[in-house]
């Protein structure tokens, strides 16, 4: 059972009216399983984030094809972004509601789902701040509460630890792991940070130079909650060191 | 930041004083305007019936080139259309407006319609070109993020669109309007508008010192209109759209 799947995917960029054509993903194939731990890692400039954008289907220049698993839809998705992407004119609680303003008519069912989640994030304080009133790990905890609010079954992240400084990193990694195990949802993420990687997925796909092809994905089985400074971490960590190594 | 001691009903003001010093200012032009009218020998009403009536024609026009100017950015800031359509505008608005005056007046003959017309056509050019460098600084992730929150039609307008332009049609309408006081006077006495400042600096002209004290008078209000209202907008405007 998969909750989507990647049947030759292709990406050029036509970027310019003089330069030739950047062909930045190639023949990718891969399947997501549903309620998995995917992680797409691999040099920079290798397309993840691009390949993530079509997995979202909110990138919709490519060939090849994107399917969802069965039952599910375009309103099943959500995106946590690498810079929060928050609407800086809405408030905090406002933000968290933007996914549910088309998908729930009820005003009150509305606002009582936003307020669960600034319960879990702990931002029940900051519900009717702005944005810029916050920090980085604030901003990206409204983030993942606003990806959340509207109950996806797939979440695709790009990024969404690397401009938290690592204590912040380190604590909301280990929310979002507690709230992956406790609903079940499928998440995508792309990383560049190779022990975040090894902590958090169940698969890890590395994607080669552009044009990009899968290059191996890798098992981890590696049982939870994680003891990140096993042997068998290590090994891995290598392992994936040197597949990316530039 | 938000809590303050002393709670005033308009968001915008600090403090209770901050509130009776821009009352106070705001009363001022009115108080110029009888201490001038009465210096001059004009009656009251007859003033203020001229300024009522040139500052109702500037706000018509204003409003039309909030809308016009708001729906052309929206239509035409991004995408192939832009590649054509902002060199096109940007031809058509260095268009001189006084050059096409005469011909309106003598199809349209001399009306308010004709001065609201010509105002429009200096207005709409600012706010457009605000309004779409605005629109084009959205960030791709605020695009993607609305993409999939799925909004559309009337709720991807108010939580969207329209406050990604305020910053743009607040900087536009400083512009513009200060563009649309300029010629204001000017386009009612060429046009020969009935009533207004123009009619009303023309039947002074030949007493230089009451041209003068309206001129002014007339600066005096459009440099409040822009303390008092345009730059709290603006800069309030900027603490919500920056991140």
């Amino acid at each position: 059972m998969f909750a989507l799947e990647a049947k030759n995917i292709n990406k050029t960029f036509m970027d310019g009216k003089n330069a030739s054509p950047f062909h930045a993903l190639k023949d990718i194939n891969l399947e997501i399983h549903f309620g998995e731990f995917f992680v797409l890692m691999g040099p920079s400039g290798s397309g993840k984030s691009t390949l993530l954008r079509i997995f979202a289907g909110i990138e919709p220049a490519y060939t090849g094809e994107r399917v969802l698993g069965a039952g599910l839809s375009q309103k099943d998705i959500s995106f946590v972004f690498q810079q929060f992407a928050l609407l800086p004119w809405l408030t905090v609680g406002e933000n968290i509601e933007l996914g549910l303003l088309e998908r729930e008519t009820s005003e009150e069912k509305r606002r009582e789902r936003v307020w669960q989640e600034l319960k879990i994030f702990g931002l029940e304080k900051f519900a009717n701040h702005h944005p810029h009133e916050l920090s980085g790990g604030m901003k990206q905890r409204v983030g993942i509460a606003r990806a959340l609010a509207t109950d996806p079954k797939i979440i695709f992240m790009d990024e969404p630890f690397s401009e938290l400084d690592s204590f912040t990193g380190d604590a909301l990694r280990q929310e979002l792991l507690d709230v992956w195990a406790e609903r079940k949802v499928t998440i995508v993420m792309v990383s560049h940070n190779i022990h975040e990687s090894v902590e958090m997925a169940d698969r890890i796909a590395v994607l080669t130079k552009p044009p990009a092809r899968v290059e191996r994905i890798i098992q981890n089985h590696l049982p939870r909650p994680r003891n990140m400074r096993s042997e068998e971490v290590f090994r891995l960590d290598d392992e994936l060191y040197q597949l990316i190594k530039p | 930041m938000r809590h303050h001691a002393h709670r005033v009903p308009v968001g915008i003001y600090t403090s209770s004083r901050h509130l009776a010093v821009t009352a106070a200012v705001v009363a001022l032009p009115f108080f110029l305007l009888a201490l001038f009218s009465a210096y001059a020998n004009i009656e009251l009403w007859r003033l203020s019936y001229d300024v009522g009536i040139s500052v109702l024609r500037l706000a018509i026009a204003y409003f039309l080139s909030s809308c016009v100017g708001w729906v052309l950015a929206v239509l035409f800031y991004r995408g192939k259309k832009a590649e054509w359509a902002l060199p096109f505008f940007d031809v058509l608005q260095s268009f001189p407006t006084f050059a096409a005056l005469p011909f309106a007046v003598l199809v349209f003959g001399n009306a308010s319609l004709v001065v609201i017309f010509f105002l429009f056509m200096i207005i709409v050019w600012p706010i457009f070109f605000t309004i779409t460098s605005s629109l084009r600084l959205i960030k791709r992730d605020w695009h993607e993020a609305v993409a999939i929150a799925d909004l559309r039609g009337l709720t991807y307008i108010k939580k969207f669109l329209l406050p990604a332009s305020a910053p743009g049609f607040i900087t536009g309408s400083i512009i513009g309007l200060g563009n649309g006081w300029e010629g204001l006077v000017a386009t009612e006495i060429i046009a020969r508008a009935p009533r207004g400042l123009g009619e009303f600096f023309q039947s002074f002209s030949s007493n230089p010192t009451v041209t003068a004290f309206g001129i002014l008078g007339l600066l005096a209000l459009i440099f409040l209109i822009n303390k008092i209202i345009w730059l709290p907008l603006l800069e309030w405007s900027h603490t919500r759209t920056d991140d």
